[in-house]
């Protein structure tokens, strides 16, 4: 088991929320099991996107969501779209986290994200490589699964097993209680992710 | 693989990006990577195709004929 925090302690990004104390995410994951790990991270991860607006142009959010509301008026953060290729750029190394990320329905948020960040020439890149190795898939098997819409079943699965060993905090709970805060958090989370898929205990 | 990323926009937003920047060196080189892998797919270079993707790769040559890594 293999517990990693990301922690924050700079001041709050909004003007009227005065709390400065530390704060960040935790996850606690089995690290042999890189599609629990990608189960557990690339939910909140695709939330976190779609929460900025990256949303495919026949899947818009509903209009009663909470966390679309409180951003609609606010811009996404600078480098936040960056990170969010950057981590999904860490699964899309893994076959089997492709699998989970076809599922979720990542390619049409992706599509969406270049498109919307266009302006970020190293976010644009970065994106093209995430996409880039999503094609490249090399288990044939796996391949197939992802094919043939096994990714739903395969996720209903993965999210039985979640449950009883991952704990994460969600990004939509961060959003009641502060908008900068989840800004903030989300980032700090993202990197953390990247850097954590990245080491040797991952490998 | 592709046949998601073919339904939710992959190859279009590719040749997109393979339009705005088309005097960026560094991402014409990623987005022609990925075109690449997207290409092995029968489906997927069918797609491109149809998108004018053949048009942009041959502005590309000639615009950038001395990037050998391009090129090839």
């Amino acid at each position: 088991m293999v517990y990693f925090r990301a922690h924050m302690s700079f001041q709050a990004l909004d003007d009227d929320d005065d709390e400065e104390e530390p704060f960040g995410d935790e996850a606690a994951i089995e690290h042999t099991k890189t599609d629990t790990i990608a189960a557990a991270v690339v939910q909140p991860l695709l939330q976190a996107l779609e929460t900025f607006g990256c949303t495919s142009k026949d899947q818009q959010p509903p209009q009663d969501d909470s966390s679309v509301a409180i951003f609609k008026d606010r811009e996404p953060p600078q480098g936040f779209f960056l990170r969010c290729m950057r981590c999904l750029g860490s699964f899309s190394l893994v076959d089997g986290c492709i699998l989970v990320l076809a599922g979720q329905r990542a390619c049409a948020l992706l599509a969406a994200g270049l498109r919307q960040w266009r302006g970020a020439p190293e976010a644009v890149a970065c994106g093209l490589e995430v996409l880039s190795n999503l094609a490249a898939i090399e288990d044939d098997e796996l391949d197939e699964q992802v094919g043939t819409c096994a990714a739903v079943v395969y996720l209903q699965n993965l999210s039985e097993i979640q449950v009883g060993k991952t704990r994460l905090c969600g990004c939509h709970a961060e959003v009641k209680r502060s908008k900068a805060r989840y800004v903030a958090n989300s980032s700090c989370f993202l990197d953390a992710t990247h850097v954590f898929f990245n080491s040797r205990l991952f490998r | 693989m592709t046949e998601f990323l073919i339904a939710e926009d992959g190859c279009e937003v590719v040749v997109e990006v393979l339009t705005a920047f088309d005097t960026n060196v560094p991402i014409l080189r990623v987005a022609y990577e990925a075109l690449c892998n997207l290409g092995n797919d029968s489906d997927a270079a069918g797609k491109l195709v149809a998108l004018g993707v053949v048009k942009n790769a041959s502005t590309a040559i000639q615009n950038f004929d001395y990037e050998k890594d391009l090129v090839k």
